[in-house]
């Protein structure tokens, strides 16, 4: 129903209605907004870049296939621009840095025989952490875990994307996920 | 297999992307080492969570930006296109006549208000160079007329 409705908007804009475009607009923005903000990591660049993905969504409408869905279409460029301006901020250093003590740093976990504090979190409280603590990653880790795990874009794209090689990814996205975990935990060590 | 090779094929075991026989593997290997098994239940948790993640809402007025930036993208574009207009169909019937394309039905389609490409394509344009002395060359004739593709 709302991929008719998006339809119908985009339809307009392609007619010469410009005005159309604030239905897609009032539609994707928390998510176009999600996607930047998780991927540049502060709120400020992502409402730049944010409106400038959905400012070149409105360039190129007129060869957007009506009969595909919006979603997946506003979200690549979203990741582009995201990227592009990663890229420019910081000259691809943030993907290729081979300094792993941020890693090590997050992920020393206290060997213990006690069971995993993880274990026993509620599917809420997870949520609820994670959301704030997939901001505090470093670059490398919260670029690949965003792309891969909340985008659903595959290895092979995203390899592509970063130009980086499949192990480098694989294993940003190991670490990414070990240092999620440990920030967890800690956050969980403070709460009690 | 061993600890480490489970856990680096967590992501894809999680996710079903593992052959049958390596998922096997796998199932085999959990069922006797308790470290893997934990860890392979909170990875579930943990993906799991991080492919349901609210979205962050928008920042107020966020939409009234946006649309502010696709208005005068509009009008500026609407704008050319009135300034444009007659050289850019008077150049798409060049460039279609000169091609031998008969300017049919195709032609005619391409020559309307949406036919934008042509922006890309060179046109004439005319170019007055006045004299030096603008007061006095008001009243006198340009010295030259350029005429550049």
């Amino acid at each position: 129903m709302d991929d008719i409705r998006d339809r119908d908007l985009i339809i307009n804009c392609q007619n010469g209605d410009p005005s159309s475009f604030r239905g897609i607009v009032e539609r994707y923005q928390n998510k176009v907004y999600s996607t930047a903000f998780r991927i540049v990591g502060n709120s400020y660049d992502a409402e730049d870049v944010a409106q400038e993905a959905f400012l070149t969504a409105y360039k190129a409408i007129d060869i957007f296939d009506t009969e595909k869905p919006f979603s997946p279409w506003i979200t690549r460029i979203t990741v582009n621009m995201s990227i592009d301006f990663l890229r420019r901020q910081k000259s691809q250093k943030w993907l290729l840095e081979s300094d792993d003590n941020d890693f090590q740093n997050m992920s020393n976990r206290i060997k213990s025989e006690e069971p995993d504090p993880l274990e026993k979190l509620e599917a809420w409280e997870l949520l609820d952490m994670l959301g704030k603590l997939i901001e505090n990653l470093p670059t490398k880790y919260r670029v690949p875990i965003t792309l891969y795990h909340i985008e659903d874009m595959t290895y092979d794209e995203i390899s592509e994307f970063l130009e980086i090689p499949m192990g480098t990814l694989k294993t940003y996205l190991y670490r990414g996920k070990e240092a999620l975990k440990a920030m967890i935990r800690n956050e969980i060590a403070v709460k009690v | 297999m061993d600890c480490r090779k489970v856990l680096s094929l967590m992501d894809e075991y999680l996710e079903n992307k593992l052959p049958e026989e390596v998922s096997q593997e796998i199932n085999l290997h959990t069922k006797e080492c308790v470290n893997c098994m934990a860890e392979i239940n909170i990875n579930r948790v943990l993906v799991s969570a991080l492919s349901t993640l609210p979205d962050k809402k928008a920042p107020v007025r966020f939409a009234d930006a946006v649309m502010n930036q696709v208005l005068t993208e509009y009008e500026e574009s609407e704008n050319n296109e009135d300034s444009e207009s007659i050289m850019d169909r008077l150049t798409a019937f060049w460039v279609l006549t000169a091609q031998s394309v008969k300017p049919s039905l195709t032609g005619v389609k391409m020559m309307t208000r949406s036919f934008s490409f042509t922006k890309y394509i060179p046109r004439p344009t005319f170019r007055i160079r006045w004299g030096d002395d603008r007061q006095e060359s008001l009243t006198k004739l340009p010295l030259a007329v350029g005429f550049r593709w």
